[in-house]
């Protein structure tokens, strides 16, 4: 039992070390940090508050006071950005996290018991599929309403077919090998071989997939925040900043920008990180 | 051949079916009743009951369910938009054109681009063409498309003035929108193409290739090109149906009057039969084009080709 253990962190401190060698990794990592930081200590970074307005300052241009300018409303651009990260960060990361649980448990009874169950899981995963991610999300969002949780909800389910294909797949690899076996022989329980055994080993793919998840489901929520069927304004979610901005952007481009920046800036840095984790969990790259 | 065509278009007649149940139930228990909001804030309960009797919305939830599966899959009507009085499939394909002109293009600057790039890229593998490349592409892969939409009319129509921002007055009104849909595409496109040329790099018949003296344009065209573009291919019809089902909200920043606007709009105004419509259609749509890319992946690729057509062609040769 506590070889296993060590054998385990090894495992992990070696996939943090290689992950460390990576250039990408490290850029993706401080980004992240910085971001997750400012976001989450927003009360103490931010200049301002999220909804304090200054009708004496509406719509300027960035400057010294004002770091990205402010809205029509005059409330500062920079520290609305830094409370609707908690928002959009939170979004990303439910929803990745959430999709991808239920995918890995969808999967996995699909993989691991097979027959009917499988068929019946699968056929619904490629009805599922056959409609295009951005439209499952309106729909979802269409029928439950907008709002925070409801957000998360379409975009968690939205993700499902994907998941649950790759977690069959890896589960269908897994299961002819011959610890599984072994585990079988000593009269594991069903629950147990797939819960203890299986999902350790099927693990780093859905790690990957579910990194680059957040970044994904974080553009998918500014859009459907943008179309106004995600979060709604006031709440300083990116997309829902940029909805709030759109009707100003003959006149006040910078509105539009800063929002977008935050949002490519958080991608670009999850994906950054996302990559360099698969490579590093890769075993084919493992030498 | 015929028989896998006949399966493949008999799943994707089921699968239609039921995305028509799935999108007909969710808008049935959807909270909300249409008529009210049909009516606004101020109608009477009197008014709503007189309405949701005349949209038929007041009757049991299998017999709406069995008169819609039977309007439109026998009848092919799909009813007229509770908001305007237009029946749906009439406008429906008068905005269709826009939808699928925009669509395509994008498609086409998509695989064109997206393609030269990547094969660019991967001829260059580890050298600084390829670092740029890949630092615009993942950029581009981070930006949400909308987003790039409106930098692009910051740009483009407001600070340049050369093409304008929204409309469809004259051909020039479909440059942005086509470019901005297509640009995600085009820098995931790339990337994958990258990470196939490198997988063909140095593969054994590359080699043979060189080996016979073919110049260098000449390995890449004809060996490389051919043999890595497989997974391009296979994502060509996930890619298609994905900026037609997007194209909500490039639409909706441009001001195209397109199928995705419309479901946007039947979507703010609870029309039902309108989004019902839409949804059904990006869906068969979608089905399609998956069928499509199958069949140019069998037709392109010789190894499955050879599957199909059998021993014939070998002995003809």
């Amino acid at each position: 039992m506590k070889r296993e253990k060590s054998a385990k962190n090894y495992y992990f401190l070696e996939t943090l070390k290689r992950l460390e060698k990576g250039v990408n990794a490290r850029i993706g990592t401080i980004i992240l940090i910085v971001l997750v930081f400012c976001c989450v200590f927003a009360p103490l970074v931010a200049p301002y508050g999220q909804n304090d307005m200054d009708l004496t300052a509406m719509c300027q241009g960035p400057s010294l006071k004002h770091l990205c300018g402010t809205d029509n409303l005059g409330r500062d651009i920079f520290s609305r950005l830094l409370y609707g990260g908690r928002f959009s960060l939170a979004l990303g990361l439910a929803s990745s996290v959430f999709g991808m649980v239920l995918s890995v448990i969808l999967g996995s009874i699909a993989g691991y018991f097979g027959g009917k169950v499988e068929n019946i899981i699968m056929r619904l995963m490629d009805i599922w599929a056959s409609l295009p991610g951005i439209l499952l999300c309106i729909l979802i969002s269409t029928a439950f309403g907008a709002g925070f949780f409801n957000t998360i909800l379409a975009l968690s389910v939205s993700t499902l077919p994907g998941g649950v294909r790759t977690t069959r797949a890896q589960i269908l690899k897994e299961r002819s090998m011959e610890y599984l076996e072994a585990a079988e022989s000593i009269n594991c329980s069903k629950v147990k071989i797939m819960f203890g055994h299986l999902l350790p080993n099927v693990f780093s793919p859905m790690l990957v997939g579910c990194t680059m998840g957040i970044g994904n489901n974080i553009m998918m929520a500014a859009t459907l925040s943008y179309i106004g069927l995600g979060v709604q304004p006031p709440t300083p979610e990116w997309g829902a900043m940029l909805a709030d901005a759109r009707s100003y952007i003959l006149v006040y481009p910078h509105m539009i920008i800063w929002p977008g920046i935050f949002i490519a800036l958080t991608v670009f840095a999850i994906n950054l990180l996302g990559d360099a984790l698969r490579d590093a969990l890769d075993p084919k790259l493992r030498s | 051949m015929g028989r896998y065509v006949i399966k493949r278009l008999l799943t994707t007649v089921v699968i239609v079916f039921v995305t028509a149940f799935i999108i007909f139930t969710i808008l049935y228990f959807t909270p909300g009743e249409p008529a009210r909001v049909l009516l606004g804030g101020s109608a009477t309960e009197a008014e709503v009951q007189v309405m949701s009797h005349s949209l038929g919305t007041d009757r049991p939830y299998l017999v709406q369910l069995g008169e819609f599966m039977y309007n439109t899959f026998l009848k092919f009507d799909f009813g007229t938009s509770w908001l305007y009085g237009v029946p749906v499939y009439q406008e429906l394909t008068n905005r269709l054109g826009y939808t699928l002109i925009i669509g395509f293009a994008s498609m086409i600057l998509n695989f064109a681009l997206g393609i030269s790039l990547g094969v660019f890229a991967g001829t260059h593998a580890g050298k600084w063409q390829d670092s740029v490349t890949m630092a615009i592409t993942m950029v581009l892969v981070s930006c949400p498309n909308f987003w790039l939409a409106l930098m692009m009319i910051i740009v483009f129509s407001l600070k340049l003035g050369w093409l304008p921002a929204y409309g469809i007055n004259t051909w020039t009104c479909f440059i942005l929108p086509v470019i901005a849909s297509a640009l995600t595409g085009v820098a995931m496109n790339a990337r994958q193409m990258r990470s196939s040329i490198l997988d063909v790099f140095r593969a054994d018949f590359i080699t043979t290739a060189r080996a016979k003296g073919q110049t260098e344009n000449q390995v890449v065209l004809r060996h490389m090109l051919p043999n890595a573009m497989m997974p391009a291919i296979t994502a060509m019809g996930g890619a298609l149906s994905n900026v037609i089902a997007g194209s909500a909200i490039i639409e909706s920043v441009f001001s195209i009057p397109g199928v995705g606007l419309y479901m946007l709009n039947g979507i703010n105004s609870r029309d039902y039969p309108v989004i019902r419509a839409c949804v059904l259609f990006f869906a068969v749509f979608a089905s399609l084009a998956m069928i499509v890319t199958d069949l140019a992946y069998a037709f392109l690729d010789p190894r499955i080709k050879a599957r199909y057509t059998g021993g014939k062609r070998r002995k003809a040769k």
